[in-house]
């Protein structure tokens, strides 16, 4: 439910000018909620952009996900 | 450092949940229309939106969790926010929450952003950022009542490029 949580507000952001890119936990629901823009992660639920505190990697993580734009 | 083993997407779900999210009818978020970035990545303003449900203590009211179909409310959370003022109330019992129990900031990355910020990554940290509770089939209501102040939200504060992390 997260998923489709954000891909609401990533939608309606996206339609009022804002640029948006999504993490992707569970591709195969993002790819049922037609995310427009997302990257996919290769990690749990509850560890979006990995493990809680390696720090560097998460950092590497937002990166990719912004170099989607 | 600890290790994210044992990688779980749906395989260890309920089969009702396995069966719900089957059969879920899931929304088309494909948006009807989009703008390209006009400035680079290291000139833009940028924004989070997290579904871990977090609040900030002292602040804010926790996620109401005997809301049928779920809370549909936000939360915004300063970029200044110290990480032991942010609680997590995200009502799934589908994940391990331990891990945003312990750095909140995994999955509302504001100090990640500060620190692309000084690397001249991106141009700016927004200094508002977005939480919600991730457990909500509430659509029209989020829709309705949540939404479109969130959208007023960031373009008050002039951002260019938003994040999203659902957990």
């Amino acid at each position: 439910m997260c998923h489709q949580t954000v891909g609401l507000v990533q939608k309606i952001c996206e339609e009022n000018n804002l640029i948006c890119s999504t993490i992707s936990i569970i591709d195969e629901i993002t790819k049922k909620l037609k995310i427009k823009r997302y990257l996919s992660v290769p990690y749990e639920l509850g560890f979006p952009l990995g493990k809680y505190d390696d720090f560097n990697g998460q950092i590497n993580n937002i990166k990719k996900l912004l170099s989607l734009i | 450092m600890s290790k994210v083993e044992n990688i779980k997407k749906l395989s260890h779900l309920s089969f009702a949940v396995k069966k719900f999210l089957k059969y879920y009818p899931w929304n088309d978020c494909n948006p009807s229309q989009s703008k390209k970035l006009d400035k680079k990545i290291s000139d833009c303003k940028v924004a989070i939106v997290s579904s871990a449900g977090l609040v900030v203590d002292d602040e804010h009211e926790p996620f109401n969790h005997n809301i049928k179909f779920g809370d549909w409310s936000y939360r915004v959370i300063s970029k200044d926010v110290d990480s032991s003022k942010l609680k997590e109330y995200h009502t799934s019992n589908s994940f391990d929450h331990s891990g945003i129990k312990k750095n909140p900031f995994s999955a509302l990355p504001i100090t990640h952003l500060k620190e692309l910020e000084k690397q001249g990554y991106i141009g700016s940290v927004s200094d508002r950022h977005i939480s919600l509770m991730g457990s909500n089939i509430n659509k029209k209501k989020l829709l309705k009542h949540s939404v479109p102040k969130i959208i007023d939200i960031f373009k008050n504060d002039n951002v260019d490029i938003v994040i999203f992390v659902p957990v």
